[in-house]
């Protein structure tokens, strides 16, 4: 890795986290859902400031070429990250399905006690 | 004893009123309540003008939690039996009866009864793909839980309190009824058929219409056999 690359993907990986930081303080973002991404770019970050980590790493989960490593690591990290996505997605649409299930019988609950009240008069 | 029919309703203005005074005219004793689940029609406006009695979604669910609606809705207001019949007028009142006996009396009272088209083999029997399709699921029901389930996709059946309780609770979101029959049967409970006749749909359309859509039917509905076997009811 030329010294130009390191600090080019240093320099991306830590604007990358200012603005996760900033999204997360603006309530744009929960720190939560958003602590994934921080580790994939905190790794990024140690690996391009000390590349022989990467050689040391690589060597020791038994891959020859380090490169060959960060794409198996991405494609590791993807798939936690889009894994947990779905539980979410599925999650929400369960709530979302409660949700309206319970508007649609309180709904017809009012619209029962307001004609009964009518009757009454 | 508090009876209730669940009439799940996406796109039916048309065939809404007929159903209704099927049931007014044949099911004495029962009251009904009709999911709209967010149709595009005029369902809502049939519901509104002619007084009936409705749950109005608001965005649409899928026939798996319309028809769970009307679970909880049975649940909530203390029905001690619930049946639930197809909103396009395939289903006939006058079988609610013999539903009701058969759910009823015997030794053991059952937990659910199925309304089948294929043990008398009378009225409107499907087509040819799609009895295969049955006989396919039926055959995965036998093989899996020891039960001979003759017309599992039939969406007319009739249950107990306890049903009720569980449904409200879990009820799978789409081309539900194999899959909650199984769950049921894995929990030891009673499932009986009677056979029934059915008319060929009024109108709208059915929700698997295509190869693709049948393809991942079928994969969808084996999976979830499977699944409930394992134990993925939870308690």
């Amino acid at each position: 890795m030329t010294l130009r690359l390191q600090i080019i993907v240093i320099v991306v990986a830590v604007l990358a986290i200012l603005f996760t930081v900033l999204l997360i303080k603006k309530d744009r973002l929960g720190l939560r859902i958003a602590m994934p991404w921080l580790v994939v770019f905190v790794l990024i970050i140690l690996f391009a400031a000390i590349p022989s980590l990467m050689d040391w790493f690589s060597g020791l989960i038994g891959i020859y070429a380090p490169v060959n490593m960060v794409l198996f690591l991405a494609g590791i990290f993807l798939m936690i990250i889009i894994y947990s996505l779905t539980i979410t997605v599925f999650t929400n649409r369960k709530k979302v399905r409660d949700l309206i299930q319970k508007v649609a019988y309180l709904e017809e609950k009012i619209k029962k006690e307001e004609s009964s009240e009518t009757d009454d008069r | 004893m508090k009876k209730l029919v669940i009439i799940p309703a996406y796109n039916e203005s048309l065939n809404l009123l007929h159903v209704i005074e099927d049931l007014r005219e044949h099911a004495k004793g029962y009251d009904y309540i009709i999911i709209n689940d967010a149709s595009t029609d005029a369902t809502k406006e049939v519901c509104e003008t002619n007084r009936l009695h409705y749950l109005d979604l608001a965005s649409n669910l899928g026939i798996g939690g319309a028809v769970q609606t009307g679970y909880q809705y049975a649940l909530y207001e203390g029905y001690d039996l619930a049946v639930q019949i197809d909103g396009d007028g395939q289903h006939e009142a006058s079988s609610l009866l013999q539903l009701e006996e058969a759910l009823l009396s015997g030794e053991k009272p059952a937990d659910m009864v199925i309304g089948s088209r294929f043990i008398d083999k009378k009225g409107f029997q499907s087509t040819t793909l799609r009895r295969a399709a049955i006989r396919w699921i039926s055959f995965l029901i036998r093989l899996l839980t020891g039960v001979r389930i003759t017309d599992p996709t039939s969406g007319f059946r009739m249950c107990n309190r306890k049903v009720i309780e569980l449904f409200a609770k879990k009820y799978p979101w789409d081309y539900p009824e194999p899959e909650s029959t199984t769950g049921l049967l894995a929990r030891g409970m009673k499932v009986i058929e009677i056979p029934v006749e059915m008319k060929e749909r009024q109108g709208g359309k059915s929700s698997i219409s295509n190869p693709f859509s049948a393809f991942f039917y079928m994969i969808k509905v084996s999976l979830g056999i499977l699944i409930e076997v394992l134990g993925g009811y939870k308690k």
